[in-house]
């Protein structure tokens, strides 16, 4: 080798002060030789090294949040939340076409058929409750038995994934309700609905009857109680009247209270 | 005699079937490993370990704690790892996401020292070189390793392994139990296996349970003990034992009731195991 790096040339690239145009002639040069290599190794500040490793160890390990968990994260969602948000089973894009797919038909239902709306608002506060069952159900999650052994995997996983499938179905449900043909008060008469069944599955879920049985009984309930109502009362969408509107909201408040104060049943064994 | 988990008459059923009767133990910090065939007992008896699941009947206390409490239950899964049976897994992440979001559910919720401790146990099971990879293309045995992985994170006091060998080839068997002798000696590990091999490289007490019953619990040399006087070769096979193999010099090894003169040979583990749940009468003595 016919000329070597200078020693105060040395230091500053060990320092990562060296300007740019002698780094890239500092770095061809120490491709091919091995004594200023040895030189430099002696320069270098190990702690600094040491965290530019593990800096770019971790670009490379760990996991690449997609978009909507980037989003997530930048509206104020702490990140490990928004990890454990990705993989509820509801949450996923799949699930939530067919639900958006699911909305669509009941607004078409109503613009074709004319059900005056009745379609869509059965159909939009149940879309909660099946996501949070389906956040839950044992075949869609493969992980529910890791999970189960976590201090986690209990009261706050469930409440951090029912609080994201909601807000969701809200979401879609109020895009779609756009949609219907003379929306007036019904872009909104389902959404207590939602709140009142969706707090009564947890609630209910609380007992020994099973997320999925609880959901498929109000699901059932909901659906029946809807169609009694108009009967019994003589009158179009009377389970979304005045009085309706505040035995759901009743419903809501009331099944809050009952999850907060048995929220130990949430650190469920199965079998207990 | 520190006890960490204690089982007091537990009983459970699915059904018609009893999967475990009156099982009660005591295990102390050792590596403890649970012998038993299939239908034995052995995943539910390490699902209530786990806390994953409630007996119908009797007591349970795990380091310490009761699990029926929600409070002391979310306190034991705090210093518990568990590898179930049949781990299931999000076969979309990688390697490394997936070990990161059980992490999580085990409240590690700094990422730096979370991705650390992510990285630590890779290597310990040796996937440091597949993080990036995604767990549906890695094999099975790799991915049997994933989950002894999670069950590692956050040194628990507790680990409760549920066929941790099964799939895994000789050299990945022997890096195992290089790993389980590397952890602190304060752990507490229940394994359960059908491997004998793991048991007497391994285990420092073991327990025989068939038909949801303890048949044996003692150490791995007092169990071969048991099937003392009832292991023999011969040149020819012997239609009344038990089990006859022909091994490797052209004799025959038999496991049972050795005729007169027979040439007596000193049991293993196997041997014992196989009396023990094969064969009534050696149960009947065992119980005694």
């Amino acid at each position: 080798m016919s000329w070597h790096v200078d020693e105060p040339i040395l230091d500053l690239y060990a320092s990562g002060t060296l300007g740019d145009p002698a780094v890239y002639s500092v770095e061809a040069h120490l491709v091919t030789c091995t004594r200023c290599r040895g030189e430099l190794s002696t320069r270098v500040d190990e702690s600094r090294l040491d965290r530019i490793w593990v800096g770019v160890r971790d670009r490379v390990d760990a996991p690449r949040a997609g978009i909507v968990e980037r989003l997530l994260v930048q509206a104020g969602i702490p990140s490990h939340v928004v990890r454990l948000l990705m993989t509820t089973p509801s949450l996923r894009p799949s699930w939530v076409v067919s639900v958006a797919v699911s909305l669509a038909f009941a607004v078409l239902a109503d613009r074709l058929v004319g059900a005056g709306a009745l379609p869509f608002l059965v159909l939009a506060p149940l879309v909660p409750v099946v996501g949070i069952a389906a956040a839950f159900a044992r075949p869609i999650d493969p992980v529910w038995e890791i999970g189960a052994a976590t201090p986690l995997g209990g009261f706050r996983l469930t409440m951090i994934r029912a609080a994201a499938v909601l807000v969701l179905s809200v979401a879609l449900a109020g895009v779609a309700a756009l949609g219907l043909p003379e929306p007036g008060w019904t872009l909104v008469a389902w959404l207590l609905p939602s709140l009142g069944l969706t707090g009564l599955t947890l609630a209910l879920s609380t007992t020994s009857a099973g997320m999925p049985n609880v959901a498929g009984a109000v699901a059932a309930t909901w659906s029946v109680g809807v169609v009694l109502a108009e009967w019994l009362a003589d009158q179009r969408l009377a389970a979304f009247d005045a009085r309706g509107q505040v035995l759901l909201a009743l419903i809501a408040v009331a099944s809050i209270v009952v999850v907060v104060a048995r929220r130990d049943a949430f650190e469920r064994r199965v079998g207990a | 005699m520190n006890v960490t988990v204690e089982f007091t008459h537990l009983e459970k059923r699915y059904g018609r079937v009893r999967a475990l009767d009156g099982v009660s133990c005591e295990v102390e910090p050792l590596v403890t490993g649970l012998l038993g065939p299939n239908g034995a007992g052995k995943t539910t008896l390490m699902r209530i370990a786990a806390t994953v699941l409630a007996p119908d009947r009797g007591s349970v206390r795990l380091l310490g704690r009761d699990p029926s409490s929600a409070t002391d239950r979310v306190e034991i899964r705090r210093r518990l790892g568990y590898m179930p049976q049949e781990p299931g897994f999000y076969r979309s992440f990688t390697t490394f996401a997936f070990v990161d979001y059980v992490a999580i559910l085990k409240e590690m919720t700094d990422r730096a020292s979370r991705h650390d401790e992510v990285r630590r146990v890779l290597t310990q099971v040796g996937l440091e070189d597949v993080a990036n990879r995604k767990v549906k293309t890695l094999s099975g045995g790799m991915r049997r390793r994933l989950a002894l992985a999670q069950a590692l994170l956050g040194d628990p006091e507790l680990l409760v392994l549920d066929e941790p060998t099964a799939g895994l080839d000789p050299e990945q068997r022997l890096r195992f139990r290089e790993l389980i002798s590397q952890l602190p000696l304060r752990t507490t590990v229940l394994l359960s296996t059908h491997q004998t091999e793991d048991v007497s490289a391994l285990c420092e007490r073991v327990i025989v349970l068939a038909g949801g019953e303890i048949r044996f619990d003692g150490t791995p040399p007092a169990l071969a003990v048991t099937a003392g006087g009832r292991v023999w070769i011969a040149d020819g096979r012997d239609d009344a034992a038990l089990l006859a193999w022909r091994m490797g010099d052209g004799r025959y090894r038999h496991v049972g009731n050795p005729p007169p003169g027979a040439t007596l040979v000193d049991p293993t583990i196997d041997d014992a195991y196989l009396l023990m749940v094969g064969d009534p009468s050696a149960q009947e003595g065992a119980a005694a």
